[in-house]
C-alpha cells in the first residue's frame, strides 16, 4: 500500500500530473490521424521526452500509449479510417451508427468502452507486474535463460501465418544483439572498429527507425496507391448527442466484461498483440449479440451499427494497454511492439525495465503504474473535449504534410539520443529493414524481442554451462530448477501447438474431401 | 521450342518471388555472419556463429519453400521510387548535417522533397509548408528542448542554424 502510495506521489507532483494530461490529449489528437498507429504516436513523442526529467518523460509517454489507442476509433467511427489499428473493427459498426445520425452515440460507446478496458487493465497491471517481478528476483542464470527462451517462444508460438518467418525475424534480431562488445570477455564483434557500435546496437535509434521510419515509408506508399485509386473525400456525419443510456450500459456491461478479460489476458501474453484481443472480442461480441437482440425489432444487423460491434474491440484493445505492460516492468519482456518501445523510453533515463527496475527506481516503477489508472480515468472527460473540439479539424490535415512532420520528428528523435549523427543512419537503415520485413511478411515483434533478450539470453546460457560445467540438462532439471523445467515445457507447448493444430486441421480436410469424394 | 519457353517462364516466376531473394539474401548474410564470427575469440565466437549459421538455414529454408510454393508470391506493390526517394533525401539530410549545412536549409529541402514525393503538386503549398514546418521544428528543438545541432556556416545568426 505503501508503494502505490509512493507512486501516486510521483505521479500527483503538478509537473507530472500536467505531463500525463499533456500526454493523453496528445495521443488522442495524434490517434485520430488516419495512418498514425500507437507506435508512430510514440516514436515521435520520444524526442520530446530527452529534455524531460524521468517521471515526467514517462508520465508523458503513458498518457500517449494509453490514448492513443483509443483516438483511433475517432476517425473510425467519423470516416470509417481506422486512426491505428487496433480500431480495425470498430470502423465496422461504429461507422454504420455514426451514418445512422448517431455518431455521438457510437462515438461515447467507443470512449466509455475503452476507459473500462483500460481501468482493468491498470487494475491487472497494479497487481500482477510487483508479483511477478518479486517472483522473477528470485532467477538465477537457468530461469533467466528459460524465460528469453519463453518469451521467444510465446512470439513463435502465436503467429498464426508463417511460423519459418517468424523463427527468422527472432534470429534476425538475436544475431542483431550480438553487436558490440561480448558481455563475457570484451571482444568487439561486428563492430567494424566503429566506436559508435561497442555498446551495441543504439536501441532508442533502432527502435524509431523501426517503427517511426517505417510508418514514414508505408504512408508514402497509401498516398500513391490512393492517388491511383482516385481517394474520395468523405462528408463528415453530424456527431449530435453523446449520451449513453442506463439501458444502453447495463446491456453493454457483458460485453465490457468478456471483453476486457479477452484483453488483458492477450496482453499478458508477450507478443500476442492488440489485433488478435480485439479479434477474438468481436467475435465473442457478435455471438452474444446474435444470441439476445439479432432480429429484434428495432436492432441493426451485425456489423450495421450494432453498439456490441463498437465496445467490444474498443474494451479489448485498451485493455491490452496496461496488461501488456505487466511482462515488460516485471520481466523485461515486451507485450507487444508499442511496450517495446517503452523499452527506449526508459532508456533515454538510464532505467532497464524487469525486477530491478522496482528496487533501483521503485518510485518510477510505481508511478507507470498508477499512471496507467490514473491516464484511463482522465481519458474520459478529455476524449469528449477532444471529438467535440478538434477532431475535425484533426481530420481537415493532409497526409502529405504529415509525412515531413513525422520524418522530421523521428530522425530528430534518433539524432537527440546523444546529439549523435551516427544514430540518424541507424534509424534510416533500421526504417528501411523493417519496410522490406514488412513487405515480405516478415513479422517484426519477434526481431524486436531477439534484439530485447539477446544478450540476457547469451550472458545466461554462457552463465548457466559454466556453472553446471556444461551440463545442458540443468534447464530442464525439475528438481533444483522446477521454474526453468517449466517455462522449457510451456516453450515446448507453445511451439508444438500450431505444428498439432496445422496437422489435426489438414488431416480433418483430407477425411472430409475423402468423404466428399467418395461414392 | 515450347519446353524452353515453358522452362523461361517457370525460372522468371520463380525470380519474380521475393521471398526467393529474401531468403538468398538471408542465406548469403548468414554465412557471412558466420564466417565473421570465425575471428572473434573463442570463448565470444560461438553463441554468434550458431546464430548465424541458423539464419542461413532458415534463409536456404524461405528461399526454397518460395521456389517449391505453388501459391501466388507475395508481390511488392509498394511504389518503390517513392520510397527509395524518401531514404535518399533522409541519408542527403544526415549528411549535410554532418558537413555544416546547418539545420535550417538540409530540413527546408528535405520537406520540399518530402511533400514532392507524396504527390504535393501546387508549388506555393509545398514551400508554405516547407517553411512552416523547418520554422517551428527549429524553434521547438533547438529553443524548447535545448537539443544542440552541429554546428554550421549559419551558426553566427543562432545556434545550429
Amino acid at each position: 500500500m505503501d508503494l502505490i502510495a509512493l507512486g501516486f506521489a510521483t505521479l500527483l507532483q503538478p509537473a507530472v500530473l500536467l505531463m500525463l494530461i499533456i500526454g493523453v490529449v496528445a495521443g488522442l489528437v495524434v490517434g485520430s490521424i488516419p495512418g498514425i498507429n500507437d507506435n508512430i504516436a510514440f516514436a515521435v513523442f520520444i524526442p520530446f521526452s530527452f529534455a524531460m526529467p524521468a517521471d515526467q518523460a514517462l508520465a508523458l509517454m503513458v498518457g500517449v500509449y494509453c490514448a492513443a489507442a483509443s483516438g483511433g476509433a475517432i476517425p473510425a467511427i467519423m470516416i470509417k479510417v481506422p486512426g491505428t489499428a487496433s480500431a480495425l473493427l470498430t470502423a465496422v459498426d461504429g461507422n454504420a451508427m455514426a451514418r445512422q445520425n448517431q455518431a455521438g452515440k457510437a462515438l461515447s460507446i467507443a470512449m466509455t468502452s475503452s476507459v473500462i478496458g483500460g481501468i482493468t487493465s491498470s487494475l491487472v497491471l497494479l497487481i500482477f507486474a510487483p508479483a511477478l517481478a518479486m517472483v522473477a528476483l528470485r532467477f538465477g542464470y537457468v530461469e533467466n535463460f528459460a524465460l528469453t527462451i519463453l518469451g521467444l517462444s510465446s512470439v513463435v508460438g502465436l503467429l498464426s501465418g508463417n511460423v519459418l518467418k517468424g523463427i527468422v525475424s527472432a534470429l534476425i534480431g538475436l544475431l542483431a544483439a550480438t553487436i558490440g562488445f561480448s558481455l563475457t570477455t570484451g571482444f568487439p564483434r561486428y563492430t567494424f572498429g566503429n566506436v559508435n557500435l561497442i555498446e551495441g546496437i543504439p536501441f532508442v535509434p533502432l527502435l524509431v527507425g523501426l517503427f517511426g521510419i517505417a510508418a514514414v515509408f508505408e504512408l508514402l506508399c497509401d498516398i500513391h496507391r490512393e492517388r491511383q485509386e482516385g481517394g474520395r473525400v468523405r462528408a463528415l456525419p453530424p456527431i449530435g448527442s453523446m449520451r449513453l443510456g442506463a439501458g444502453l450500459f447495463r446491456r453493454l456491461l457483458p460485453v465490457w466484461g468478456a471483453s476486457s478479460a479477452i484483453g488483458n489476458l492477450i496482453g499478458v501474453l508477450p507478443g500476442a498483440g492488440m489485433l488478435m484481443a480485439i479479434y477474438l472480442a468481436y467475435d465473442q461480441a457478435s455471438r452474444h449479440f446474435r444470441r439476445k437482440f439479432a432480429g429484434k425489432p428495432g436492432e441493426p444487423e451485425w456489423g450495421q451499427g450494432a453498439p456490441e460491434g463498437i465496445a467490444a474491440p474498443e474494451a479489448a484493445n485498451n485493455a491490452v494497454t496496461a496488461s501488456s505492460m505487466v511482462p515488460l516492468l516485471s520481466l523485461g519482456i515486451p507485450g507487444n511492439s508499442t511496450s517495446a518501445l517503452f523499452i527506449g523510453a526508459l532508456a533515454i533515463h538510464g532505467m532497464v525495465p524487469g525486477p530491478l527496475l522496482f528496487t533501483q527506481h521503485g518510485n518510477i516503477a510505481w508511478m507507470i503504474i498508477v499512471a496507467f489508472l490514473v491516464a484511463n480515468l482522465i481519458m474520459w472527460p478529455l476524449a469528449f473535449v477532444v471529438i467535440k473540439s478538434v477532431s475535425r479539424t484533426i481530420f481537415a490535415i493532409p497526409k502529405e504534410v504529415m509525412v515531413g512532420v513525422i520524418a522530421l520528428l523521428c530522425m530528430l528523435g534518433a539524432y537527440a539520443d546523444g546529439n549523435n549523427l551516427f544514430n540518424v543512419w541507424v534509424a534510416l537503415i533500421a526504417g528501411i529493414v523493417a519496410f522490406v520485413m514488412n513487405q515480405t511478411r516478415i513479422p517484426l515483434g519477434p526481431a524486436i524481442l531477439g534484439l530485447v533478450l539477446g544478450s540476457q539470453m547469451e550472458s545466461s546460457l554462457g552463465n548457466a554451462l559454466s556453472i553446471s560445467q556444461g551440463d545442458w540438462l540443468v534447464f530442464v532439471d525439475p528438481v533444483n530448477h522446477p521454474i526453468s523445467a517449466t517455462m522449457i515445457a510451456v516453450s515446448a507447448l507453445m511451439w508444438a501447438l500450431p505444428i498439432i493444430s496445422h496437422y489435426w486441421k489438414n488431416r480433418s480436410g483430407t477425411s472430409a474431401q475423402a468423404d466428399h469424394t467418395s461414392p | 521450342m515450347q519446353h524452353q519457353h515453358k522452362h523461361n517462364n517457370a525460372l522468371k516466376a520463380a525470380f519474380s518471388k521475393t521471398d526467393l531473394w529474401v531468403g538468398s539474401l538471408l542465406f548469403l548474410g548468414g554465412l557471412w555472419a558466420s564466417f565473421e564470427a570465425s575471428g572473434f575469440d573463442l570463448r565470444s565466437r560461438t553463441y554468434p556463429i550458431v546464430l548465424a549459421a541458423l539464419l542461413s538455414v532458415a534463409g536456404l529454408a524461405v528461399a526454397c519453400n518460395a521456389i517449391l510454393s505453388r501459391q501466388a508470391p507475395p508481390t511488392m506493390p509498394a511504389p518503390f521510387s517513392v520510397v527509395l526517394g524518401a531514404a535518399f533525401t533522409f541519408g542527403i539530410w544526415a549528411f549535410a548535417l554532418r558537413m555544416g549545412a546547418g539545420f535550417a536549409l538540409p530540413t527546408f529541402v528535405m520537406q520540399v522533397a518530402l511533400l514532392r514525393l507524396s504527390g504535393v503538386q501546387r508549388w506555393p503549398h509545398v514551400l508554405f509548408h516547407a517553411v512552416l514546418i523547418t520554422a517551428i521544428a527549429y524553434v521547438l528543438f533547438a529553443f524548447l528542448l535545448g537539443i544542440r545541432f552541429p554546428g554550421s556556416f549559419l551558426s553566427h545568426i543562432s545556434r545550429g542554424l
